[in-house]
Parts: C-alpha cells; sequence; structure tokens
C-alpha cells in the first residue's frame, strides 16, 4: 500500500520537476527577448502550473524538448542537469557567453550534505526530508514542494531582471548584436564566462526524489575580442557605463594567426584611437602623423626621414602687435602681399627641401640653382607689385656678403648651416621666420635663406643719417643675438626703437640748439629771411639724409 | 513568536527613494502573493493564478518584477509616497525607515480586539544624500542599480529558505492569514510602516505605542 502510494507521490513529484524544468527555460529565454513581459492575473483559476502565468513560447518549447530529448515513458531525472544558456553575437560574428541557469537534481544520497551545508536556521531542520518522512510522502508534503517550487520560479523570474545579461537585452538590436540562447543537457560549462564570473544558486529544495537546485552563473566582466565589432563594445559600455572597455585579445580564436601578440596590440591601439573614449589618448598622440598628409615618395630612404614632433612647429611667444614695431620702416602693402607669396610658394619649397636631403649635401651646385630660380621666381612676382618694384635691386646689393656667407656655410652639416644662418640672420628676420614657421617646413630647410633674401627684398633702403646713428645699438643688438639665439626678440626690437627714437629726439634737440649758428650761417650767405627757412628746412633734410 | 526582520541599509538621493523601495518591495510581494482562493465547498478550492510585470525604473538603472495587479500596485505606491514625501520634506533630517510587515489576526475572543502577529518584517532605512554634478549622479544611479541588484538575489535567497509561513486556514479563517480584499491576488496580510528623522528604535516604540493602544481600547 505504502509503496504503491510512494510509487505515485514519487510520479507526481517527477511530473513537478518536469514541469519547472520546462517553465525554468520558458521563463529565462523569455526575459531575453528585449522587451517588457507583463501576463495577467487569472483570479478564477487557470492551468498554469505552480499559479504563475509564464506563457509557453513554442520555440523555446521544442528547443527544450530536443534538449531533454524523452522518449515516451524515460524519467527527467536521469537527464536533468538542464542548462539554458545566454550567449551575445554580434552583428560581425563574434560570440560571447553571458549566463548559464541550470537545473539539476542532486541523489538523495548527496542530499543530506547539500541540505547541512545551505540551509542554516531552525527552518531547514524543520523541513529536513527524515527517512520515515520519505516513506510516507503524502499529499501534503507534494503540496508543500509544489508551492515551493511556485516561490522558486518566482525567484527566477526576478533574478533574470538583475543580472547584466538583462540589460544587454532590452538594448540589443540586429544593427549591433543580439541575444542568443541554447538548450542543452549536461553539466553547466561555466569555463567560458571569464574570469570572476559570479555564481548564484537560486534555490534548492529537498524531495524523496533527491535535491532540486536552481542556479545561475553570469558574467561579471563582459569583455569582448578587438575585432569584436566597436558597436558591441560600445554597447557594452553603454549598458555598464564602465569608463574603460575591456579588450581581451586572445579569448576567442587561440588558434589564429591573427592572434599574434602584435596584431593584437596594434588593433587594440586602433580600437581604442578610433572610440576616442579614454582621456589619456591624447597625451599618447604627441607625434604628429606627418605620413597622413604627405606621404614619403616610393623610393625615398624612410630612415632619414625625419620624425616631426610638435615643438618643431611651434611658434616662439611674442608680445602682442610686435610686428608693428619691426615694419614701421617698411610699406604695409608688401608685407601682405608677402605672407600670401609665402603661402603659395611654401609646398614647392617643401619638396624642393626634401629631394635635397635625400640626395645628400654634396649637391651644392644643383641647391643653388634652386635658389636661383627662386630668387627670380620671387623678382618677377615682385616687379609685377608696383610699390615695391624699385627696392628689391637695391636690397640684392646689400646681403651679397651674407650670400657669400651662406656659400661658405653651405658644405657644412644641414644643422650647423642652419644654426650658422640664424646666428648671422639681423634680428629683424625673426618676424619673417616666424611666420615662415608654416607646417611641414623644417627649421633645417633652406627657407629661411630665402625668408632672408626675400626680407630684404622687400625692405625699403635704410636712411643713411639714421643708420650711421643706428650702428652702436644696432652692433649691440647682434651681440646679444649671438650670444643667445632664443634670446627674447620683442625686448630688444622695442629697446632698438627706444633708442632710435632717443637718437632723433637728441639730434632735433641739438639742431635746435644750434639753430642760431644755422641762422648766422645763411645770413652770411646774404639771402632773404622767407628763403632762410626754406634752406633750414632742406638743410634739416640734408642732414637727415 | 519572533518575527523575522531584514533591515536593509541604502544611501541615495531622494528622487530614487520611490522607485528603489518600490523594487524591493515588490519584490518580496510578488514571493508572498498567491492566486485567488476560490471554494468551491469547505475544503475544496482552486487556486488563480498571479500574473506579473516588468517595472522599469526611471531614476536607477533597474528592472523589477511585481504581481500584476493594479490594486496592489496602487496600495504598495501611496504608503511609499507618503514616507518619501516625509523623508524628502524640509523638516526631515534626511533619513528615515519603511518597512513591509506581514502579520496573522488571532481569532476574535468575545471582548477583545483582533491581534495582530507579525510573522516577517522587511525595513528599509535610508539615508538621502546630494549629489552636486550629473557624474556623480550618473554614479549613484549604476551603484544604487547594483546595490538592488545584490538585495534581489538576497531576497530570493532568503525566500527559498524553509522558513516558517502561515498555514493556509479554512475557508472562514483564511483572512486571519491572506488579504482578501485583493481582486485578482491574494497576498499574505501586511501593512506599512514608516517613521523619519532618525527616531531611534522606531519598532519598540512601535510596539509599546500599540501595547498602550491596546489598553485603552479594551
Amino acid at each position: 500500500m505504502s509503496a504503491q502510494r510512494l510509487n505515485a507521490a514519487e510520479k507526481e513529484l517527477e511530473k513537478y520537476i518536469k514541469s519547472l524544468a520546462f517553465k525554468s527555460a520558458q521563463v529565462v529565454v523569455q526575459s531575453r527577448l528585449g522587451e517588457k513581459i507583463q501576463t495577467q492575473c487569472s483570479p478564477l483559476g487557470g492551468n498554469d502550473w505552480f499559479n504563475i502565468v509564464v506563457q509557453d513560447h513554442p520555440d523555446v518549447l521544442d528547443e527544450t524538448k530536443r534538449a531533454l530529448a524523452l522518449k515516451p515513458g524515460e524519467s527527467i531525472l536521469q537527464r536533468l542537469p538542464l542548462c539554458v544558456e545566454i550567449s551575445l553575437r554580434t552583428s560581425e560574428g563574434d560570440k560571447m557567453m553571458l549566463e548559464v541557469w541550470s537545473l539539476d537534481l542532486l541523489p538523495v544520497d548527496s542530499n543530506k550534505a547539500a541540505a547541512g551545508e545551505d540551509c542554516k536556521g531552525e527552518g531547514c531542520n524543520t523541513n529536513t526530508i527524515n527517512d520515515s518522512q520519505t516513506l510516507k510522502a503524502s499529499s501534503h508534503q507534494l503540496h508543500v514542494i509544489y508551492n515551493r517550487m511556485s516561490i522558486m520560479l518566482k525567484s527566477l523570474i526576478s533574478l533574470t531582471r538583475t543580472t547584466p545579461a538583462y540589460k544587454l537585452s532590452r538594448r540589443q538590436c540586429p544593427e549591433s548584436y543580439g541575444i542568443y540562447y541554447r538548450v542543452y543537457v549536461d553539466r553547466p560549462q561555466v569555463h567560458t564566462l571569464g574570469e570572476r564570473h559570479k555564481q548564484v544558486k537560486i534555490g534548492q529544495l529537498n524531495t524523496i526524489l533527491g535535491s532540486v537546485i536552481m542556479s545561475v552563473a553570469y558574467r561579471t566582466k563582459l569583455t569582448i575580442s578587438p575585432t569584436a565589432g566597436h558597436q558591441a563594445a560600445s554597447a557594452a559600455h553603454q549598458a555598464q557605463h564602465n569608463n574603460t572597455i575591456m579588450l581581451k585579445s586572445d579569448h576567442f580564436r587561440p588558434a589564429s594567426d591573427a592572434s599574434s601578440p602584435v596584431h593584437q596590440m596594434s588593433s587594440v591601439k586602433f580600437a581604442v584611437g578610433v572610440g576616442g573614449a579614454g582621456p589619456g589618448t591624447a597625451s599618447d598622440k604627441r607625434f604628429i602623423d606627418i605620413e597622413k598628409p604627405l606621404r614619403p615618395g616610393a623610393f625615398t630612404d624612410l630612415g632619414k626621414l625625419r620624425q616631426f614632433t610638435e615643438t618643431d612647429f611651434v611658434l616662439p611667444e611674442t608680445p602682442p602687435f610686435e610686428w608693428m614695431l619691426r615694419t614701421r620702416h617698411e610699406s604695409n602693402g608688401c608685407g601682405s602681399i608677402e605672407s600670401l607669396n609665402r603661402k603659395c610658394e611654401s609646398p614647392v619649397l617643401n619638396n624642393n627641401n626634401n629631394t635635397y636631403n635625400i640626395n645628400g649635401s654634396g649637391n651644392n651646385d644643383n641647391h643653388n640653382h634652386n635658389n636661383n630660380n627662386n630668387v627670380t621666381a620671387f623678382k618677377s612676382f615682385e616687379k609685377s607689385t608696383a610699390p615695391c618694384a624699385a627696392s628689391p635691386i637695391k636690397s640684392l646689393l646689400i646681403p651679397a656678403s651674407s650670400a657669400t656667407l651662406r656659400n661658405n656655410s653651405a658644405p657644412m652639416l644641414q644643422e650647423q648651416a642652419s644654426s650658422a644662418s640664424q646666428l648671422q640672420q639681423p634680428l629683424d628676420d625673426d618676424s619673417l621666420l616666424k611666420e615662415l614657421h608654416f607646417p611641414f617646413a623644417s627649421p633645417t630647410s633652406h627657407v629661411n635663406d630665402l625668408a632672408k633674401f626675400y626680407r630684404e627684398c622687400y625692405h625699403a633702403p635704410p636712411l643713411r643719417g639714421l643708420s650711421e646713428l643706428q650702428a652702436p645699438s644696432a652692433t649691440s643688438c647682434g651681440a646679444t643675438a649671438a650670444a643667445s639665439a632664443t634670446a627674447a626678440a620683442a625686448a630688444l626690437s622695442s629697446n632698438a626703437a627706444a633708442g632710435s627714437m632717443d637718437d632723433l629726439s637728441r639730434q632735433l634737440e641739438q639742431f635746435e640748439t644750434s639753430l642760431d649758428d644755422y641762422d648766422k650761417l645763411v645770413s652770411q650767405f646774404g639771402l632773404s629771411g622767407s628763403s632762410s627757412t626754406g634752406s633750414r628746412s632742406s638743410g634739416g633734410l640734408q642732414m637727415s639724409n | 513568536m519572533n518575527a523575522r526582520s531584514q533591515i536593509f541599509d541604502l544611501t541615495m538621493e531622494g528622487r530614487q527613494v520611490d522607485e528603489a523601495v518600490a523594487s524591493i518591495f515588490h519584490t518580496v510581494l510578488f514571493h508572498r502573493c498567491s492566486g485567488k482562493y476560490m471554494y468551491t465547498g469547505d475544503s475544496q478550492y482552486s487556486i488563480g493564478t498571479v500574473g506579473y510585470s516588468d517595472v522599469d525604473c526611471d531614476f536607477i538603472d533597474f528592472t523589477y518584477v511585481c504581481c500584476t495587479s493594479d490594486s496592489l500596485a496602487r496600495k504598495v505606491k501611496r504608503a511609499i509616497n507618503m514616507f518619501s514625501e516625509k523623508l524628502r520634506s524640509s523638516d526631515s533630517c534626511g533619513s528615515g525607515q519603511i518597512s513591509l510587515e506581514f502579520f496573522q489576526k488571532k481569532k476574535n475572543r468575545w471582548l477583545f480586539t483582533q491581534e495582530s502577529i507579525p510573522w516577517e518584517v522587511w525595513t528599509v532605512h535610508l539615508d538621502l544624500i546630494k549629489h552636486e554634478n550629473e557624474d556623480d549622479r550618473q554614479l549613484s544611479r549604476e551603484n544604487v542599480s547594483d546595490l538592488l541588484t545584490e538585495k534581489v538575489i538576497y531576497i530570493t535567497e532568503l525566500m527559498n529558505r524553509h522558513d516558517y509561513v502561515p498555514k493556509t486556514p479554512s475557508q472562514n479563517e483564511l483572512d486571519l492569514i491572506f488579504d482578501t480584499s485583493f481582486p485578482d491576488i491574494q497576498p499574505y496580510l501586511f501593512k506599512f510602516d514608516f517613521s523619519t528623522s532618525g527616531s531611534t528604535a522606531p519598532s519598540m516604540g512601535n510596539a509599546m505605542k500599540k501595547i498602550i493602544k491596546e489598553t485603552l481600547a479594551m
């Protein structure tokens, strides 16, 4: 009699466990569909298992049936570790396991040990099924188990909304990634969940058939391989609101050639660069990527090309409107044309410079020739500009000495030549040099020479008297410049300007004081008073010239 | 009989209070609700089924599950609202607690009023903070979400312990155990209790008040 009852209770219990397995799979998969779920209460009683309305999704039902592969009359108990695996697959085809939900049944023998470990408190003791009670599994006990399974299923429903995969599933879209599930009968494969995955036991229910254990193991580090699409990474990032995107190098394809460390490093870098997520990326970009806009030619020696850094292109600090002080003696119209002209000519000059570098320093003739060509080109341009047309001829004569100096320095190494020319250049060149520091022009280029020449062409010929007066101050300036190449140009030029102003005023004062002498001189010549003023003024002009 | 008591300490912004408390209490109530009992005879009854809904929080990055029952949602919301308004009001010092208490009634013994015996109490103790900038606010949104995840896991763990719950009674004693006022679900009898502004030992005070009240009511 009791054996029959036991058998009937076992059968009933088996049915419960089977239903729990099916419903659990439904709950887990449905929670990952990416939509909010709402099922309505049915107070008048329904046929839903465990008094919870969980609608059956036919696909999931089929999958679960296929996984369990129960033949008619076969018990579910032998098949049981039933797992539902949730994974993420990106649009690029990369896959990441997110979590494994499992329902297991521990045999009766290990029941007590497990119960002793997991159940604490008096409640557990009162409900631990003794051997004697096991034999008397009544309908009441079945009812209790049914209720407990109901609670277990409710816990499962609640917990499926808390793991990271739920948030990911709510944000899934076909363009970036999708959430996939797999139902299988095996031990839960938790090794695919990455480091520090979390394991949560949802519930344990001791029955006469064994302990029903429901648990979940889920990934906490949402890592993805570098090739696995930026979108998924960013989606994961969005979901987790983490500051960093963890990129795991060779988790998914350890055997592939593409996973060599160098390649991975570069691709990781690339991904980070594109994402631009980290605030630290700015500091990494110390090198100006000169290869992007200007690629070296096919047969150029890459080893000889300089790596340009930002410092090469940083303009020296100058006080505002300093150029006004400097170009006071120059005509304004020329200045503007100058700058335009420089902009037009700069790429050509740069190219010349490059070829020169590559060919080596022994090519002086060619170099000079190039320069001459440039000179003529500039000259012709200057001639077309009417206000400045007269001045270049003079200025070409004046820097003859500097031209010879340049010829002397030509056989030297590039750096020496440039430093020498820098030292020999008058201070006024600074304004031109500053403006010639356009991108892609190196300080060692011959643009500097050209600039100097150019400036000389455009300079109005200095007034003789003034230049004589300025001579001491100018030499002092030159000496200072030679002593320290990086001395503040502004201070010096303002000094020079102030000095020349002082000289001029002193000179005027001198003229004023010796006005009587001049009058006397004029009166000695026996000229009239009205013409004497005119001659005096012309005399003044004479002096200044 | 001693009631089981669980206390959750949470720190968050004022506007997150309603949702945080609701997510904890609804998770508990979801576990403590059964379908409506429909009696066909004295001992013959059928049990209705419970539907569930996902609820997305606005101020926390979190989704929780509750019973699909408007009347239950209203009742819970009203209680939490009252508490949160008081907690966030200017005369509050930004700290308080709200508890969900499950109880069962004892039979009337002629003159005596019905006695309520709590068997499980869930308390959420809250401290309010204010965030200065949006970054902190965003961080807190995630932190509170993580915190609630922990709490929900803890709740499910406790629910699956084989602890005491009142036994299902016969039809005439059903409302001593269950709240039969809801049309769609049948939770265990429960009530809310709250206190704000750091009133110390509220449970003790409440118990004393209750005793005095009941004595006077005699």
